[in-house]
């Protein structure tokens, strides 16, 4: 495989996920709760298979993406319902 | 609500940047190269998993096959190799929007050589046609016995 393709997947790679980060407010890698542990470990396996070319790079923006969505909409939801919710979906908040 | 907007507003752009560069003529880096597509076939063809082998195939080929002539395809070949250790693919040659990727299964008992036509449609790399003779290399059972 053609080690130039390689050094330009990875920067896009890189680059979508700093944004993607950057702009839901760092909630991914900032809050150190479980499912925030969860989605950065689904987020580095997908790194993965963008550098090796197993899937093509729109796949991983739709796939990166939705879960940073999803993960933020669940964060905002939550921060919306309060302690009820809370305890339904644990956050670190909750410990103090 | 911005954050959502932030977020939304990176992907369509991150995904316009990978339309712009398909559109561009690009074929290999920001999609899967067609050597990547046949490794990952091999791969699935190699484990059985004859189900998730057709979404490599083309929207012409699947109207014709399923997962049951890709099984009656590939059995045989499997059946002589034993348990895979290790699928590698190189590319062959890329034209516009044709090309050729060789694929190779290294065996328990042999080698098999898939040699595949893949065509691209909507920027992604597709077989085209699937060889009817995969040709297969069994190895002699003194080197298999010494090799263990």
């Amino acid at each position: 495989m053609d080690l130039s393709r390689i050094v330009v997947r990875v920067l896009f790679a890189w680059i979508v996920v700093q944004a993607l980060l950057r702009l839901s407010g760092k909630r991914t890698i900032n809050q150190g709760d479980a499912i925030s542990f969860v989605v950065a470990m689904i987020l580095g396996d997908m790194f993965d298979d963008v550098f090796w070319a197993e899937v093509p790079v729109a796949q991983f923006i739709v796939g990166a993406g939705t879960l940073v969505l999803l993960h933020l909409l669940v964060g905002i939801d939550g921060y919306r319902r309060g302690e009820r919710y809370s305890r339904l979906v644990p956050d670190r908040r909750d410990a103090s | 609500m911005k954050p959502v907007i932030s977020v939304l507003v990176v992907m369509a752009a991150a995904l316009g940047v990978v339309a712009l560069a398909i559109a561009g003529g690009d074929r290999q880096t920001l999609v899967s190269p067609p050597d990547a597509v046949a490794e990952s076939f091999a791969r699935q063809m190699a484990g059985r998993r004859y189900v998730l082998g057709l979404r490599y195939l083309s929207p012409q080929l699947r109207e014709r096959i399923g997962e049951e002539e890709l099984r009656r395809w590939f059995d045989p070949v499997r059946q002589q190799l034993g348990v895979a250790n290790a699928v590698d693919a190189r590319l062959e040659w890329v034209e516009r929007d044709r090309a050729s990727a060789t694929a190779s299964i290294d065996a328990e008992h042999g080698r098999a050589i898939l040699k595949l036509d893949m065509v691209s449609r909507q920027g992604l790399w597709v077989i085209d046609d699937l060889p009817a003779d995969v040709p297969v290399g069994v190895r002699h059972p003194a080197r298999r016995e010494s090799a263990q």
